[in-house]
C-alpha cells in the first residue's frame, strides 16, 4: 500500500513472515516504478546481497540495491530471500534487462531514504515502511 | 541449473556471506522535540516566525514567511523538521526555513543550516539531499518573442534532441570518456571550457565558477561512476525541466540591465542536478554516517539526519565525494545548454548567453559574522540558494 509524501513515495508492507517482508520491498519497487509490473519477466536469476546497521537499515539498503540494479539496466520481478539475519542478507532475484519498450518507466525513484523507515513485528506478522525519494 | 558445480558454488558464496556478515550496531536515537504536538509559531516581524527552542534543539527555528504562507506552512510536517535540525551538534544561529519550505526527510526542502567546525559542528549528507547541487541554469538569448513565434514546434523538437529527459536517456552526440570522468568532477567548468563545451564567460557566470573545491574523485565509488556516467549531459526526470521562456516585465530595470536583460527577451531556464551520479554518492554515504553517528554518540531524532563531525574522516570522505558530484553537476547543466546554445544557433543564428547558475541541494565552506566575529561555517542548503 503506498502513501502520499511531498515529491517522494512511501509505501506500507505487511507480510506473515521476516523473509516475506523483504521479498516485498522487490514488488513495491516495482510496483512503484512501472504501471505495468507483470511485463517484468523472470527471464534470468541473480544474486543479491545485502548489508545495513539493523533491520531497518538493512530494507533500506536491499531497497538501494534493487534501485541500483534497475539504475544499471536490470529489473528484478521477484525476489526470494536466500538467508537472513538482523544486519545482512542474501536472496535471489528474479527478472530481466530493462527494457524501455516494454517497460514504461512512470514514477522513477532516486533513492530509498532512511526517513520514517521501519520494521516490526505485529500481530504475529512483519510490517515495514520505506519512503523513496522521487 | 541445479548442477553440483552450481551447488558447489552457491554454498561458497553463503559461506563468504556469513563470514562477511557485519555486527548490529546500535544508533543512538531521541524523541523529536516537538513529536506529536502542535509546531508553535511565534511572530518576530512582518516576514519572520520563531520555533521556540525545547527538549533537545540547540537553537530557535526561524522561518521566513508572510501571514498568507502561513496556512501551507502548517499543513504538513516541515515545521517539526526545522525543529530536528536544531537539534544537531554544533548549529549556528538558528535552524532556518525559507518561504517554500515544504515537507522533506531529514531536513525539510528549503530549510538552511550553518554548523561551527569548531565547535562540534557536523555535516549531515541528507542536508544536501539526493539530487547533489540540483540547480537552475538560466540563459538569454539575444531574439525576441515576434521571431521565435513562428518556429516554436521546430524550436521545441530540436530542444528535446538537445536535452534528453526522461527515464534511461542518453546522449550520442557527447564524445566524452570514462577517462575525462574523473578530470570534469575534479575539475568542474574549467574542464569544460577545455573541452571546448563551456565559454570563459559560462565559467565565470556560475556559482564558485563551475567548481566546489576540495573534490576527491577517489571518494565517488565506483556504482556512482557506473550509474552517472551514461546520464552526463541529460535532465532526468521528477521536477527536472528545460524551459523556453519570455521576460515579460522587470522588476527593476537596472538590475535586468546589469543582467543584459529585457522584456521581449526570449531566455531558456535547465532545472538539473547531479543525475544518478549524485545520488549514489549520496546512498553510500547516509549507511557510512549511521555507523559514524553510533561511533561518535550522535543522538538522532531521525535516521535521514544521521551525521559526523566535519573533521571526522568520514565527513572529509564525504565532502571529498560530495564537491565532485556537485562539479558533475555544473558540467551536467553546462553540456545541456551548449547544446541548446547549437539549436539556437542553426535555428535562428542567435546567441545563448549564460546569465547565471546556481545549485540549491549543497554544503559549502563559507565565511559569516557571528556575534560580531568573522567564522568560517559549513552551510547546508536543501532545496535553498545563497542570496
Amino acid at each position: 500500500m503506498f502513501f502520499d509524501h511531498t515529491g517522494d513515495f512511501g509505501a506500507d508492507l505487511a507480510a506473515p513472515t521476516r523473509e516475506a517482508l523483504y521479498e516485498e520491498v522487490a514488488r513495491a519497487l516495482i510496483d512503484l516504478v512501472t504501471d505495468a509490473p507483470e511485463s517484468v519477466r523472470e527471464a534470468e536469476t541473480r544474486e543479491l546481497t545485502a548489508e545495513g546497521v539493523d533491520p531497518s537499515d538493512l530494507l533500506v539498503a536491499l531497497g538501494n540495491e534493487l534501485l541500483f540494479a534497475l539504475e544499471v539496466g536490470w529489473l528484478a520481478a521477484r525476489i526470494e530471500i536466500e538467508e537472513l539475519d538482523e544486519t545482512s542478507l542474501r536472496a535471489t532475484a528474479h527478472g530481466e534487462a530493462f527494457d524501455p519498450e516494454r517497460h514504461p518507466i512512470a514514477r522513477p525513484a532516486k533513492a530509498v531514504t532512511h526517513h520514517g523507515a521501519e520494521v516490526r513485528e505485529q500481530d504475529g506478522g512483519w510490517v515495514g515502511r520505506l519512503i523513496f525519494d522521487l | 541449473m541445479g548442477s553440483k558445480r552450481d551447488k558447489r558454488k552457491k554454498s561458497k558464496r553463503a559461506d563468504e556471506h556469513k563470514q562477511r556478515r557485519p555486527a548490529k550496531v546500535s544508533v543512538p536515537t531521541m524523541a523529536a522535540p516537538y513529536a506529536g504536538r502542535a509546531v508553535p509559531l511565534e511572530r518576530l516581524d512582518a516576514t519572520r516566525w520563531r520555533v521556540p527552542k525545547t527538549g533537545p534543539m540547540n537553537v530557535d527555528g526561524v522561518v521566513y514567511a508572510d501571514e498568507a504562507l502561513l496556512p501551507s506552512l502548517q499543513s504538513d510536517r516541515s515545521l517539526e523538521q526545522v525543529a530536528n535540525v536544531a537539534t544537531l551538534p554544533g548549529i549556528v544561529g538558528h535552524s532556518l526555513a525559507m518561504p517554500d519550505i515544504h515537507w522533506g526527510y531529514g531536513f525539510p526542502i528549503g530549510g538552511v543550516a550553518a554548523f561551527d567546525p569548531a565547535h562540534g559542528g557536523v555535516v549531515s549528507p541528507g542536508g544536501v539531499g539526493y539530487d547533489i547541487n540540483c540547480g537552475v541554469r538560466f540563459l538569454a538569448s539575444d531574439l525576441e518573442l515576434g521571431a521565435v513565434q513562428a518556429k516554436l514546434p521546430e524550436l521545441t523538437e530540436q530542444l528535446f534532441f538537445a536535452i534528453p529527459a526522461g527515464v534511461g536517456s542518453k546522449r550520442k552526440d557527447l564524445r566524452v570518456g570514462e577517462d575525462d570522468l574523473d578530470a570534469l568532477m575534479e575539475q568542474g567548468l574549467g574542464w569544460a571550457v577545455r573541452q571546448g563545451l563551456a565559454t570563459p564567460h559560462d565559467r565565470d557566470h556560475v556559482e564558485e565558477n563551475g567548481r566546489i573545491e576540495g573534490a576527491d574523485p577517489s571518494q565517488v565509488s565506483e556504482r556512482a561512476k557506473q550509474r552517472g556516467f551514461p546520464q552526463l549531459g541529460t535532465l532526468g526526470s521528477g521536477n527536472h525541466f528545460a524551459e523556453i521562456g519570455v521576460v515579460e516585465e522587470l522588476y527593476d530595470e537596472a538590475a535586468g540591465a546589469a543582467f543584459g536583460l529585457h522584456a521581449g527577451q526570449i531566455t531558456l531556464m535547465i532545472h538539473s542536478g547531479s543525475r544518478g551520479l549524485g545520488h549514489q554518492v549520496c546512498t553510500d554515504s547516509l549507511s557510512h554516517m549511521l555507523f559514524a553517528s553510533a561511533e561518535y554518540d550522535i543522538p538522532l531524532v531521525d535516521r535521514q539526519l544521521c551525521c559526523a563531525p566535519i573533521a571526522s574522516r568520514e565527513a572529509k570522505s564525504y565532502l571529498a565525494a560530495m564537491a565532485a558530484a556537485a562539479n558533475f553537476a555544473f558540467v551536467n547543466r553546462q553540456v545541456m545548454a551548449h547544446y541548446a546554445r547549437e539549436v539556437f544557433e542553426r535555428l535562428f543564428g542567435a546567441t545563448l548567453t549564460t546569465v547565471y547558475d546556481v545549485c540549491h541541494n549543497i554544503a559549502k565552506l563559507e565565511e559569516h559574522p557571528v556575534d560580531g566575529e568573522r567564522k568560517r561555517l559549513l552551510v547546508h542548503r536543501k532545496g535553498a540558494t545563497r542570496a
